[in-house]
C-alpha cells in the first residue's frame, strides 16, 4: 500500500503521544508530558496530511488515533477478572450530581425532541439554503447539512431544560421565525 | 470568601452536568435497543459487498472489466425488461477492490406503478448475464441497518432521527464530562460495578470521538437526506423537485427522441477514461434508458481525494455534458460527496475499513455499556430493573445469534429463510432470557461461535462459492468473531457474565425480603 511506511510512523507517534499522556496525568511534573504528547498528536496528524492531503489525511489521522487510545485499555480488560465488583452496601450515588427535577412527562419532551425540532431545524436549514449570499450550491449544502446538527442541538436543549414550557414553545418559535425569515422579501 | 464566591458558581456547575446526564440518560434509555440494531448491523454492512460476493455461488470474478462488457451485460438486463413494465434506470457496479464482480441492476415501474428492481451477476469476460444475484444475507444486515427493514421512506427517517439521537448523545455525554480531559486514561475494574462500567462507557466515547461525532452526523444525514431534499424542493422551488436536484446533482433528464437500443456505453466509458486519465470506473448510471436526452453517469473512483468519486454526465445519445464532483468542484458539491466515504470508511482500503469495524464495535458495546451503568446504578439503589436487564440481555444475544443463524442459512441455500427464521430467533431468545434469567450469558455465546463455525466449515467445504482475496476477508471476519465469542465463553470476562446473573438474582432478592 502507497504511504505505509509514512502511515505506520504516523500509527507510532500517536501511541507516543497516548503514552505520553497518560504520564501526565500520573506524574507529578505533567506539564512537559503534556506538552510532549499534544506536539506527538500533531506531529502525527502533519505527516498523515502531508502524505494524503488535507481533507483525507485529517480523515485518516483522526480515525486512527481512537485505535492508539483504545489499544491502551484492551490489557487491563482483558486480564481483569470482571468489570467492577458487586457492592452490597445501597448508596445514592453520591459522585453523580443529583438528577435535574423532571418538569414535564418524558413523552412530551420526545414530543419536543423529535418532530418539533425538526420543523425547527428544517425551517432554519431552509433559510441559509436560500438566503446565504453564497453559490446555490454550496449554500444548498450547507443548509441541508445543518438540519440533523441543529435537530441534534434541539432535542438536547428539549431533555436538558427543566422547563417543559420553553421545551415546547421554542422549537415552535424558531420555526415561526424561520417561516418569517424566509418569507419576508 | 472565594469560597463562598465559589459555591454558586459550583452549584450552577452542578445543576448543568445533571442537566446533561438527564438529558443523555432520556434519549439514551428510549432508544438504547433501536441504537444496538443499527450500531451492530453497521458493523458488518461494512463489508456488506464482500459478504455478497462471499455468500453468492458460481460468481466470476476478475479485477477490471473492459467497456464493452459493461455495455453488452447492460444490454442483457435491459432486454430483461418485463412486458408491460417501464424501465426506469439501469446500473453496473463496476468491478473494483471491494468486489471484483460485474453486477447489474434495472430498476422497472410495473403496470400497477410499482417499483421492481432485479440484480444479475455477469461475466466479466463477456457481459453475459450468468443468474441473478442472490446475497440474503448481505441485503438483511444492509436493510436492517439503513432501514430497520421498515417499509421505506419511513424506516430511512427513522435510522435518520437514531443517528441525530446519537449525535446528541455525543454531544450531551461530552458537556456531562466536565473533567473529561483529566479523567482520559481512568478505568476503574476494582470498584463498584457502575463506577466501573461508567469508566468503561466514558473511556470508549472520549477516545472514539472523532469517529463517533462523524458517524453519527453522516448517518443522520443519509437517512433523512430525502426528507431534506423533498422539503427544500417544496419550498424553495415551488415543490419542482427536479430543479431542486438539478441544484444539487447536475443535469436531469430532457425529453428527446426515443431511443431503440442501448445508448453507447462502450464509447461513453472510453471517452470518460480518456477525460479522466485512467481512472478506474466504479459505476454507470442510465437514466430513461429510451430516452436519448436521458443522463448516464460514469462514475470513477479517485482514491486520492476524500470524496472519492469523479462524474462524468452524458446524455444518452453519448453527448457530453459536464464533469460533476471531484478536485475543482464546488465545496458543497464535494461536501455533500465526502459523506458517504466517511460513512464506510471506504476512503482508505482494507486497512481503513478494518479499522471502521473495530470503532464499530466499540460503539455497539459503548451502547450496550451504558445500559450496564443504569441496570447497576438502579440495583445499588436498591431499584434492581431486573425484567429489563433480562431483555436486553435477550436482544444483544438473540440479534447475534439471529444473524449467525442467518449466515448459516445462506451458505446452505436456505437464503429466501433469513429474515423470518431471524426474526423468530430474536424474539425468542428474548422471551427464554425473561423466563431464564440465570442461564449464564457465555452460552448464548459459545451458540453463537458453534453456529458460525458451522457456516465456516460448510463454506469452506463446498464448492461453487469465490476465492476471491474479498471473500477471505469475510472468512477471516468469521474467524475473528469466533475468537471473540471464544473470549467469552472460556476467558475471564466468563466468570464476570456469571457473576452478573446472580447479582441480578440478589437484586430481586432483596426486593422480596
Amino acid at each position: 500500500m502507497p504511504g505505509a511506511l509514512p502511515l505506520w510512523t504516523a500509527f507510532a507517534l500517536q501511541l507516543l503521544a497516548v503514552s505520553s499522556l497518560a504520564r501526565a496525568r500520573g506524574d507529578r511534573a505533567r506539564l512537559p508530558w503534556l506538552v510532549l504528547g499534544l506536539t506527538l498528536f500533531v506531529a502525527a496528524l502533519a505527516l498523515v496530511i502531508d502524505l494524503f492531503g488535507t481533507a483525507l489525511g485529517l480523515a485518516w489521522g483522526l480515525t486512527v488515533v481512537s485505535l492508539a487510545g483504545y489499544l491502551r485499555f484492551v490489557r487491563p480488560l482483558l486480564v481483569a477478572p470482571s468489570i467492577g465488583v458487586v457492592r452490597r452496601v445501597e448508596r445514592g450515588g453520591a459522585d453523580v450530581p443529583q438528577a435535574a427535577v423532571r418538569r414535564g412527562p418524558v413523552v412530551l419532551r420526545l414530543l419536543a425532541a423529535g418532530p418539533l425540532y425538526l420543523l425547527a431545524a428544517l425551517g432554519i436549514g431552509v433559510v441559509l439554503a436560500t438566503r446565504l449570499p453564497w453559490a446555490e450550491v454550496n449554500r444548498l449544502m450547507l443548509g441541508g447539512m445543518l438540519v440533523p446538527v441543529l435537530w441534534a442541538l434541539g432535542a438536547l436543549h428539549a431533555t436538558a431544560d427543566t422547563r417543559i414550557v420553553r421545551v415546547l414553545a421554542a422549537p415552535l418559535l424558531l420555526a415561526l421565525v424561520s417561516a418569517a425569515l424566509f418569507f419576508v422579501p | 470568601m472565594s469560597r463562598r464566591a465559589d459555591r454558586p458558581t459550583a452549584a450552577r456547575g452542578n445543576r448543568f452536568v445533571a442537566r446533561m446526564i438527564e438529558s443523555h440518560s432520556i434519549l439514551g434509555l428510549s432508544f438504547a435497543v433501536l441504537i444496538y440494531v443499527v450500531s451492530l448491523t453497521g458493523a458488518f454492512t461494512i463489508f456488506a459487498p464482500e459478504v455478497a460476493l462471499w455468500e453468492s455461488r458460481e460468481v466470476p470474478t476478475a479485477p477490471v472489466v473492459a467497456p464493452d462488457q459493461y455495455e453488452q451485460a447492460l444490454a442483457a438486463a435491459l432486454a430483461r425488461t418485463q412486458e408491460g413494465y417501464e424501465a426506469l434506470n439501469l446500473v453496473a457496479y463496476g468491478a473494483g477492490r471491494f468486489q471484483p464482480a460485474l453486477v447489474v441492476r434495472l430498476n422497472e415501474r410495473t403496470a400497477d406503478g410499482e417499483f421492481a428492481q432485479t440484480n444479475w451477476i455477469a461475466d466479466p469476460s463477456s457481459g453475459e448475464l450468468v443468474g441473478e444475484l442472490d446475497s440474503p444475507l448481505a441485503h438483511l444486515v444492509e436493510e436492517l441497518h439503513v432501514a430497520l427493514y421498515l417499509p421505506a421512506p419511513w424506516g430511512r427517517y427513522l435510522v435518520g432521527l437514531l443517528g441525530v439521537c446519537m449525535f446528541c448523545l455525543m454531544i450531551s455525554g461530552i458537556l456531562a464530562h466536565p473533567s473529561i480531559f483529566r479523567d482520559a486514561f481512568k478505568l476503574r475494574v476494582e470498584r463498584s460495578k457502575r463506577m466501573a462500567w461508567t469508566d468503561v462507557h466514558n473511556r470508549l466515547s472520549v477516545w472514539g470521538l472523532p469517529f463517533h461525532l462523524v458517524i453519527t452526523f453522516t448517518g443522520g444525514f443519509l437517512g433523512i437526506a430525502g426528507l431534506i431534499v423533498g422539503v427544500l424542493a417544496l419550498v424553495a422551488y415551488d415543490g419542482d423537485q427536479e430543479a431542486a436536484l438539478r441544484s444539487i446533482n447536475g443535469p436531469q433528464a430532457v425529453e428527446s427522441r426515443p431511443l431503440a437500443s442501448l445508448p453507447p456505453v462502450a464509447a461513453v466509458l472510453a471517452d470518460a477514461a480518456a477525460r479522466s486519465g485512467g481512472l478506474p470506473l466504479e459505476l454507470v448510471v442510465i437514466n430513461d434508458p429510451d430516452n436519448a436526452g436521458g443522463i448516464l453517469q460514469v462514475s470513477l473512483l479517485d482514491p486520492g481525494i476524500l470524496d472519492g468519486r469523479t462524474t462524468y454526465i452524458y446524455r444518452n445519445s453519448g453527448e457530453f455534458l459536464e464533469r460533476y464532483g471531484g478536485e475543482g468542484a464546488p465545496a458543497g458539491i464535494r461536501a455533500l460527496a465526502m459523506v458517504q466515504p466517511l460513512h464506510y470508511g471506504t476512503f482508505g482500503g482494507y486497512a481503513m475499513k478494518a479499522i471502521y469495524f473495530l470503532l464499530a464495535l466499540a460503539l455497539t458495546w459503548m451502547t450496550s455499556s451504558g445500559m450496564q451503568i443504569w441496570f447497576h446504578r438502579r440495583a445499588q439503589q436498591g431499584r434492581p430493573v431486573a425484567g429489563y436487564r433480562a431483555a436486553w440481555e435477550g436482544m444483544t444475544g438473540g440479534l447475534s445469534i439471529g444473524l449467525a443463524v442467518a449466515c448459516l442459512l445462506s451458505v446452505i441455500g436456505f437464503g429466501n429463510l433469513c429474515l423470518p427464521v431471524s426474526l423468530v430467533v430474536w424474539v425468542a431468545t428474548i422471551g427464554l432470557r425473561m423466563v431464564f434469567p440465570s442461564v449464564p450469558y457465555r452460552y448464548l455465546a459459545a451458540l453463537v461461535a458453534s453456529l458460525l463455525v458451522l457456516a465456516l466449515g460448510m463454506r469452506l467445504g463446498s464448492r461453487g462459492f469465490a476465492d476471491a482475496f474479498q471473500a477471505q476477508v469475510v472468512n477471516g471476519i468469521l474467524v475473528a468473531l469466533i475468537a471473540g465469542c471464544a473470549v467469552l465463553v472460556f476467558g475471564t470476562r466468563a466468570r464476570e457474565l456469571e457473576s452478573g446473573i446472580s447479582e441480578t438474582r440478589s437484586g430481586r432478592e432483596s426486593i422480596t425480603r
